[in-house]
């Protein structure tokens, strides 16, 4: 491994979980690896737990420039955090104050960052608010375009809008499985609804005097490894996608069902999926084995190599993978990304058959 | 002071945030962030029956003096008054 992607590594670890660097010698890297570590950390949206270990530590700054990047940056998100806060207590009071009162379910973003030592430091884009069926997504829209705000509605139950400068989106269906039958996707989603019926399907926590509504663990898991499954075949995966996994798991594993857990990711057919990420978590970022739902086991190195590949390649969120900047014009470029679509295709089909299978087709 | 309005005081990482609910949240599409004494202000408008009698709960709950809190609380509830949000019931305001 690259010695610039070592510290990125030492520096996430030291952010999730405290652990301090063997040595700090190994932090020392000329000031052309410290740009590329602090780079890499930007394209993986992890910028503000790098800026957090760097100042814990002290002693080994990379070049003062990039830290004083990095901590106006880090207010800025502070800006945005405290804006997300009081959106999303507004959005739940509105919502829970209207003619068919209901507490929106906060899927990512805040419900996420809470788990961090400073939430702040998270990148924060929109707000995304489940509903628990399209039905009552429909009404939630519905209850928004009456306050006169602007809505555009999608296609899968899901609408989004703008509001004090943060996109919204609403949801009706809390993953999109993806299957050639359609009888099966259909029993999913009734699945989920049956669940979403049970008084422990969600839990109240409060985050800065805000109450958040959450899902139980093991649905905010499989929405989370199913979001992850979505990009990583789609956009790309980057580290924020993976820490969110990671704390996530680390935060509620005296709470988690184990056996509920791997029984609803095996219903989604997800199951392998969480095993080569379960496994890059523990390999990559540190998290502690027994911080898992289940034990993991048979992953092969090479899997999680490759996966790690495409982490580095692809970033936050596919936004900066070089690969797509390369794309060539004319044919060239059709045969550059139907390339680039089998190679993703080929290597996380052990991993994800139903979800490749199902996707391929509406290329 | 009267309150006609329908809002929940809300404090959210120590600001303090009013949002419009019931038949108010028709009118008004948004939060208003009340700073500085803004919210302790909300609290107590509608128990103080004059001006004097506000500045004295500011005076009692903050360190200013009554000349400063008088010009704030002044201003502010002309904001209110402007927004539509209360109304003086005596003459004293």
């Amino acid at each position: 491994m690259d010695q610039s992607i070592k510290v990125l590594q030492e520096l996430l670890r030291l952010a999730l979980w405290g652990d301090e660097p063997r040595d700090l010698k190994d932090l020392e890297l000329s000031p052309r690896q410290w740009t590329l570590t602090m780079n890499a950390s930007l394209k993986q949206g992890v910028q503000g737990l790098v800026l957090d270990s760097l100042e814990r530590v002290g002693e080994t700054h990379p070049p003062r420039i990039s830290l004083d990047q990095f901590r106006a940056m880090a207010d800025a998100q502070k800006l945005v955090y405290r804006q997300h806060l009081k959106l999303t207590d507004y959005l739940r009071v509105r919502f829970e104050n209207s003619d068919r009162p209901f507490t929106p379910i906060v899927l990512k973003g805040l419900s996420l960052a809470r788990l961090y030592e400073k939430p702040w430091l998270r990148n924060l884009g929109d707000i995304d608010l489940y509903f628990a069926s399209p039905e009552r997504e429909k009404w939630a829209t519905d209850c928004v375009e009456s306050w006169g705000t602007p809505v555009g509605r999608g296609k899968c139950s899901e609408s989004s809008y703008v509001m004090g400068g943060v996109v919204v989106e609403h949801h009706g269906l809390l993953v999109h499985p993806h299957t050639i039958i359609r009888s099966q996707s259909r029993k999913l989603q009734e699945w989920i609804e049956n669940e979403m019926k049970s008084p422990d399907s969600t839990r109240s926590i409060s985050l800065e005097g805000v109450e958040i509504r959450v899902l139980r663990p093991d649905l905010d898991l499989l929405q989370l490894l199913s979001h992850a499954l979505k990009h990583c075949i789609n956009e790309g995966i980057g580290l924020r996608q993976l820490c969110d996994i990671a704390v996530f798991l680390h935060a509620n594993k005296d709470i988690i069902d184990g056996g509920k857990t791997f029984e609803t990711l095996r219903i989604f057919g997800l199951e392998s999926w969480a095993r080569l990420v379960f496994a890059f978590l523990i390999q990559w970022l540190g998290l502690p084995e027994g911080d898992l739902p289940y034990k993991v086991e048979n992953v092969k190195k090479q899997n999680i190599a490759a996966l790690s590949d495409e982490v580095a390649k692809s970033g936050d969120l596919g936004f900066m993978d070089e690969r797509v900047s390369k794309r060539p014009r004319g044919w060239k470029g059709k045969a550059f990304t139907a390339r680039r679509i089998f190679t993703k295709a080929w290597r996380f089909l052990p991993y994800a058959p139903r979800e490749i299978i199902a996707w391929l087709p509406t290329l | 002071m009267k309150k006609i309005k329908e809002f929940i005081k809300r404090d959210i990482a120590g600001e303090t945030v009013l949002v419009p609910t019931g038949a108010t949240a028709q009118e008004y599409n948004g939060m208003m962030t009340l700073e500085g004494i803004g919210g302790f202000v909300w609290d107590h408008i509608e128990e103080a029956d004059s001006l004097d009698a506000l500045v004295a709960l500011i005076t009692n709950e903050y360190e200013v003096d009554a000349e400063t809190a008088r010009k704030d609380a002044r201003r502010f509830i002309q904001q209110l008054i402007d927004a539509g949000m209360v109304v003086p019931e005596t003459p004293e305001w």
